[in-house]
């Protein structure tokens, strides 16, 4: 259902579309020629959004406003014709009570913050985070273009870096202490110049001045957008928002705004940097109009960024802050090429039941992109319009899994040290304990070890386990609840090659299961981390190193025997850091907490939504059971991935229509394998469908 | 040069105690006050290696950030009873002063990174509530150059978590 008609409307719009591509691909620095006449735009051909938010779809979304909000909004904007009868004016400022209904909040003055202190830092945040280091502080330069000096050889750049120099410097200035512009460049009709921050005021101070028979417009970088903006601008951001703002759908309507006249006209994408303000700006401005959270969230429940040509999520960031709870969201028609292009947004939007990401490339670079939606967000019942779960699924899923699931151990090595350290470890921990103190610790290497007697035991757990007690390790037992005397906790701590390989010795022989050979029974986890302590001795923010956690299970042999008595759960935390031992690293911490036998469920990654939902018997009225021949959907035994993707989604909307895997497969050969697309033919199609072209009738 | 640092007792008594108080009022933020979660990390930043600080690792998911931490406890997480049974730290390094910081007395151990590892069992509201679950966690404590300038005293941790990772373990 996305494709074709849903492009943006006009080559007017497309072209300014690609503009803002264009103008966030990272190459964004150096000199660049804009060309102006991209920017004008045709004022009839790109309204239509707004003037559907009022039209006759609006009244679909009442309630709660889930879906049929962005959905009407998709909808409309693949109307290509201009619905110039019903445009809302221009100005925003009259009419509509729509605009009304927001103006009456937006007149508030307290909605701006007062104080630049504060306010660039909220702006800016901490994308810039790296210009703390930086010295130089950029500023921008308006009206060179104007001119005489334009049409000089160099359009009059070196001419007015000059004068620019000359204005500011103080003329009792040294030399010293004259202004210096450090580096400069063009960006569309903007010169961006670079000065040291002392220089910042003695530049914005010729705001205004003329200039080779041109006024010029100086805005510094350090400041944000609404106040580096006129008051006018704030004014025209607000009529924006409340042109765009749907009161009956609570919808905010942000979709083209690289084609919106008003923002057009002021030239709000004339430059990257103005560009770059222009929505954490109208973010800023939407959070002064509400006085809670709670206020924000029911006015504002659906947000369309729809025909943005958005490729990555920097530029519209602010809004997972501004509209954290929103239920809707509209990203269709942008040019999101993965989902790591949307992981910023991973964690955000936790309450998010519908999200619209149809036209976009990740569809097709990354066709499980749906499962992975359905993991990033619990809540989600609804992706591109197409139920993807039931509303008791979601409620079960909030019930009996947690919001984090169980997930595969994050292993996040360096160079292998890891993997080998772990390899190597266990091996030697259970054969030459002697040789791995020697191996892989040094004098300033701390052991300690520490028994939680109480701790859950694995409902598998053995009587013969259970029946053994703590006896061999209590006394070096490091548990810090019940040790509190300082000398004995000072006993219980070892420091040194010498005396963690004395511990060591006394300590009962193990066995741990094979790493390769039953890897399920192990879960080791590692990421890097700063602030070791330099063994030369030399820096004291440290040296780099690794965390790495293992929970784990061994054996305890009874080696005269030859037998093992019994099984134990284990956490045991190192700390590597770079050293002088096997492979270059050495220990710095160890420790090892001890207990009863917990088994290896804990850890286990839970299934994944698509290999649940075959088992979920919740919602019947939403999903149904399709009986699949065997190996249906998997690939192999001469079958291609493409052929067993094909069978999943056939399988996948068999599930949500009830018709049999044949009639979906033809519903998709028929849609180009666009599950939506099939779905809405579906819709289209089912009152004249034949009895036998479902398993159950719906 | 030989760098300054505390001796034995000293380290051995600061590095307990902070081990203490964090344990219990960690736990304590997690199971009823998780709008104060966050304030126990220390604030983002980006290693050399271009991965984030602090780094959070809660079965297997990494959470970008402490405030992400915080918003998911606090929004969707069920109530949980997070129950401490045993816990050990160790002294990591002596005498860490991070970069751009001026450090404390390094003799009185205000500068040590500690090492704390805790074992212990959860209750989950809702469906799990009859499950104890077994947890184990293990963090790396920074010292929190801000804290002397902290005006109210509650707010001031002089130790802040800069790794910390969660794992069910039973």
């Amino acid at each position: 259902m996305q494709k074709s008609g849903s492009a943006p409307t006009g080559p007017r719009a497309s072209r300014q579309s690609n503009r803002l591509v264009a103008s966030r691909q990272p190459n964004r620095g150096g000199i660049q020629k804009r060309n102006a006449s991209a920017v004008r735009v045709d004022r009839d051909g790109d309204l239509v959004m707004e003037a559907s938010t009022t039209g006759a779809r609006g009244g679909r979304a009442k309630g709660n406003g889930s879906g049929a909000a962005i959905r009407g909004a998709a909808n409309i904007s693949r109307r290509a014709t201009p619905d110039t009868g019903r445009r809302a004016p221009r100005t925003g400022i009259d009419t509509a009570a729509i605009q009304k209904a927001v103006l009456r909040d937006m007149g508030s003055n307290e909605s701006v913050p007062k104080g630049p202190r504060s306010r660039t830092h909220g702006l800016r945040g901490r994308e810039n985070t790296r210009e703390a280091r930086e010295p130089l502080r950029t500023i921008t330069i308006l009206g060179l273009k104007d001119s005489k000096a334009a049409s000089n050889r160099g359009g009059g750049i070196s001419e007015l870096i000059a004068w620019l120099e000359r204005k500011a410097t103080h003329p009792d200035a040294s030399s010293r202490e004259a202004v210096k512009i450090k580096k400069s460049r063009m960006e569309g009709d903007a010169l961006i110049i670079s000065v040291r921050s002392e220089d910042v005021s003695k530049i914005e101070r010729l705001d205004n001045y003329d200039f080779a028979g041109a006024k010029l417009k100086i805005e510094s970088e350090g400041q944000p957008a609404t106040q580096s903006e006129t008051p006018n601008t704030i004014e025209l951001l607000k009529g924006v928002l409340s042109r765009r703002y749907n009161v009956e759908a609570r919808l905010l309507d942000l979709s083209q705004l690289g084609t919106d006249p008003d923002l057009v006209n002021v030239g709000m994408f004339n430059s990257t940097s103005r560009e770059s303000k222009f929505f954490p700006a109208l973010m800023k401005i939407c959070d002064g109009l509400f006085k809670s959270p709670k206020e924000k969230e029911d006015a504002v429940v659906s947000v369309t960024l729809a025909s943005n040509a958005l490729s990555e999520i920097a530029s519209v960031t602010t809004l997972s802050q501004t509209f954290p709870s929103i239920r809707n969201l509209d990203l269709s028609n942008n040019a999101f090429p993965n989902m790591k292009s949307l992981e910023g947004w991973r964690w955000k939007f936790r309450k998010l039941d519908h999200l619209i990401l149809s036209g976009n490339p990740v569809e097709q670079t990354e066709p499980k992109y749906k499962e992975e939606l359905l993991k990033w967000y619990p809540t989600l019942t609804t992706i591109n319009t197409i139920p993807v779960r039931a509303p008791e699924e979601v409620a079960t899923t909030m019930g009996e899994k947690l919001p984090l699931p169980i997930l595969g151990p994050s292993f996040r090595d360096e160079a292998s040290i890891t993997e080998n350290f772990v390899k190597q470890f266990f091996l030697g921990y259970d054969k030459d304990r002697v040789a791995l103190a020697n191996g892989y610790y040094d004098n300033k290497s701390t052991f300690s070890l520490s028994i939680n007697t109480s701790a859950p035991r694995a409902p598998e757990d053995s009587a013969k386990n259970q029946a053994v007690g703590w006896d061999q390790y209590i006394k070096r037992s490091r548990n810090l609840m019940k040790v509190t005397h300082p000398p004995a906790r000072s006993a219980r701590m070892f420091t040194g090659t010498e005396a963690i390989r004395d511990c060591f010795s006394t300590l009962p022989a193990t066995r741990h299961p094979d790493l390769m050979a039953e890897p399920q029974k192990w879960c080791i986890e590692c990421h890097t981390i700063p602030g070791l302590p330099d063994p030369a001795g030399q820096s004291l923010s440290g040296v780099g190193g690794l965390m790495v956690m293992i929970h784990g299970e061994f054996a305890e042999v009874d080696v005269a025997a030859d037998r093992t008595t019994v099984t134990r759960s284990f956490d045991r935390t190192f700390v590597l850091g770079p050293g002088g031992g096997i492979g270059g690293i050495r220990v710095a911490t160890d420790t090892l907490v001890l207990r009863a036998y917990g088994g290896f469920e804990a850890w286990k990654p839970e299934e994944t939504e698509a290999s649940s939902r075959g088992k979920a018997t919740t919602a019947p009225q939403q999903t149904q059971q399709i009986p699949t021949p065997p190996g249906w959907a998997v690939p192999g035994n001469g079958k291609t991935d493409e052929q067993a993707g094909k069978e999943q989604l056939a399988l996948t909307l068999s599930e949500f229509t009830g018709m049999t895997l044949e009639y979906s497969a033809m519903c998709l050969e028929q849609s180009d394998w666009k599950l939506d697309g099939a779905a809405m033919a579906f819709e289209q199609a089912k009152a004249q469908l034949p009895p036998d072209a479902f398993v159950i009738r719906k | 040069m030989s760098i300054p640092t505390p001796t034995i007792e000293v380290s051995s008594k600061v590095s307990g105690d902070a081990a203490k108080l964090f344990v219990e009022t960690f736990y304590q933020s997690l199971n009823y006050h998780r709008d104060r979660l966050s304030s126990f990390y220390t604030p983002p930043s980006t290693m050399p290696d271009g991965r984030a600080l602090p780094a959070i690792v809660w079965n297997g998911n990494v959470v970008p950030d402490p405030v992400t931490l915080q918003n998911l406890f606090e929004q969707e997480m069920p109530k949980s009873a997070f129950t401490v049974q045993n816990y050990d730290c160790h002294v990591l390094n002596p005498n860490y002063v991070a970069e751009g910081t001026q450090g404390g007395d390094a003799i009185s151990g205000a500068n040590m990174t500690i090492m704390i590892v805790v074992s212990g069992f959860v209750k989950y509201a809702e469906a799990r509530s009859a499950t104890q679950r077994g947890f184990s966690d293990s963090f790396i404590l920074v010292p929190n150059p801000a804290a002397a300038a902290m005006s109210r005293v509650q707010d001031r941790r002089h130790w802040l978590v800069q790794s910390h990772n969660s794992r069910l373990v039973v």
